[in-house]
């Protein structure tokens, strides 16, 4: 599975622990009151629709900003998004998988071999961080998520899913788009996660981002419901539009998803600092290999054939790692060990 | 005669299909619109009587006018059928025709021992029903799940009749392969997705669909939804 997509710019930089940004000036810190109004409480709670759009707005700029800072880290970043988005998926639709049990799975199945149901609920997230933005909402990509989620495949619907995708684009406000990514799921009877995945994906290509950032995915409340019954999906539809909670709603889990991907960013942005710092140290061959899968990945599992470097050159270069404080050892397992930043 | 229409299908596949468009006449413009809708539901028709795998949408389309809606289409064959004891259905992301559940017992009495479905034994079946609720899932878990051993020949069998897969590797001592189910599992119980699992939104919104908490206590609830379908029988060509 080639997940690892990066804008081509950063193919060619070679290794050095000095980060591309760090020439840029810091980026802006979350203000306190964004912070305080975003936050998930009922006093603060928006007031109406205005006040939740002008706080997604606040907070979708400074994390805009972020994002087109293209770090090298840009990779893991959005993965660490895509796996909690696909956490809370999996969780809604009744799942046990969590977190750990949804990378092991993607990692530890052989290649034609099956990830499972909950596996791929992941990899149709992982589809939102890896492919280029404006490629996502083609028909081949739309039938891939489909049957990812869990759907069946219909031709027909993917076609009708693809041209009302083309659709709100055209005229449509940003807050149009969101609301009208669900309306568009729902109609079609599909759970709130293929929205999420819908709105994310268009709000990148309305930005402009070269890649969608998994945001709605992993937010528990969104003001919708979980997945529409079987009975219910047809009365759902025409409501979300018209509903100004609905919107409301939609607009404060934007809020809150996207601090939350700011937050990982400083942290992974520290993590990626420190790897960076000591790559230079690093003897083995093709050891730049695995420390741009580690910013690009969410996490490598000690088997991974890297080319140029044995199974036990690998082991060895994680012990280093991690020795050093570069990497983490993410499954808590004395084996089937995965590594990441 | 079904068997020469099959063996075209088959051959005009391919490229052959591409270049074939060009000599059969999809749109049979040449036809008043009640004939002409007449002669596409029976293109449909026998396309899907003759196949032995659910056909698609996109396979249709190539025998039906451009504009043709295939689910109309599809609504009036069943229409039609509504008094027959075979109907068409949507399985696995495609249409197929199926007898009616009524009629199970009847063709079980009849012919008995032929059938594929018979050749899994009730314990095969409640291990498949368990891979499909709690997948991916490990032999040892099935055991465990059922209290005795879950033998590699039972498994084998599911595997062979293409009703179960390997998995994801489980992180454990000698990395044991899971199972999961196939496609072919959903055509042959006539599901067009997992979600169609009966009672998997009971068990849902129970807790019940968790693997973990499963094997942690005791899972008679879930067990109850299998006995359900028992007659659930799949039935190739009328």
């Amino acid at each position: 599975m080639a997940m690892i997509l990066r804008p081509k710019s950063d193919r060619g930089l070679s290794l050095s622990p000095l980060r591309a940004g760090s020439a840029a000036p810091a980026a802006t810190p979350v203000p306190v009151w964004l912070r305080t109004a975003a936050a998930p409480s009922e006093t603060f709670a928006p007031k109406g629709l205005e006040d939740a759009a002008f706080l997604a707005g606040a907070a979708l700029s400074l994390l805009d900003q972020r994002v087109r800072r293209q770090e090298r880290w840009a990779g893991v970043w959005r993965q660490r998004l895509a796996l909690a988005a696909a956490a809370v998926t999996a969780r809604q639709a009744g799942r046990g998988e969590d977190e750990a049990a949804l990378r092991d799975a993607v990692h530890l199945t052989r290649p034609g071999d099956d990830v499972g149901p909950a596996g791929r609920m992941l990899l149709a997230w992982r589809r939102l961080a890896a492919r280029p933005a404006e490629d996502l909402l083609t028909k081949k990509n739309l039938a891939a998520v489909l049957e990812e989620f869990g759907y069946a495949h219909d031709d027909e619907v993917v076609s009708d899913l693809a041209d009302d995708l083309r659709q709100p684009g055209a005229g449509a406000g940003t807050v149009g788009i969101l609301t009208g990514a669900f309306t568009i799921a729902e109609q079609r009877g599909y759970g709130r996660a293929l929205g999420s995945w819908l709105a994310d994906a268009l709000l990148a290509q309305r930005l402009g981002w070269a890649h969608a950032m998994p945001l709605l995915g992993a937010e528990a409340v969104l003001g919708t419901s979980a997945r529409p019954r079987r009975s219910a999906a047809n009365s759902v539809a025409t409501s979300i539009e018209t509903d100004p909670e609905r919107a409301k709603g939609l607009l404060a889990a934007q809020a809150r998803a996207a601090l939350r991907a700011i937050d990982l960013s400083a942290e992974l942005g520290r993590r990626a600092d420190r790897l960076l710092a000591v790559a230079p140290k690093l003897r083995a061959k093709a050891a730049d290999a695995v420390v741009e899968r580690l910013l690009s990945d969410d996490a490598i599992v000690a088997s991974e054939k890297i080319a140029g470097m044995s199974d036990r050159g690998l082991r060895r270069l994680f012990d280093r790692l991690v020795d050093l404080g570069a990497v983490r050892e993410l499954s808590g397992r004395p084996t089937f060990r995965v590594y990441g930043l | 005669m079904v068997e020469a229409v099959r063996t075209r299908r088959g051959k005009g596949r391919s490229d052959d299909g591409r270049a074939n468009d060009h000599l059969f006449d999809r749109e049979l413009d040449h036809l008043p619109p009640e004939a002409r809708w007449r002669e596409w539901m029976n293109r449909v028709e026998a396309t899907i009587f003759a196949a032995s795998e659910p056909v698609t949408r996109e396979t249709l389309a190539r025998i039906v006018g451009k504009s043709c809606s295939i689910d109309l289409l599809i609504d009036d064959i069943r229409e039609e059928l509504r008094g027959r004891p075979y109907d068409l259905v949507s399985v696995a992301g495609g249409w197929k025709h199926l007898t009616r559940p009524a009629y199970a017992d009847a063709i079980r009495a009849a012919v008995g021992g032929n059938e594929r479905v018979s050749d899994l034994t009730q314990s095969e079946v409640l291990v498949l029903m368990c891979v499909a609720y709690f997948q991916p899932i490990t032999r040892a878990e099935l055991s465990s799940f059922f209290g005795r051993e879950i033998s590699r020949d039972l498994i084998g069998n599911l595997r062979g009749a293409g009703f179960i897969a390997s998995g994801p590797r489980s992180p454990k001592p000698g990395a044991p392969y899971t199972y999961v189910t196939t496609k072919t599992f959903l055509s042959h119980f006539g599901f067009d997705t997992l979600r169609d699992l009966p009672d998997m939104e009971k068990l849902e919104d129970a807790g019940l669909l968790n693997k973990a908490k499963l094997l942690a206590d005791n899972f008679s609830g879930a067990l109850g939804a299998f006995g359900e379908e028992a007659d659930l029988e799949e039935h190739d060509q009328p």
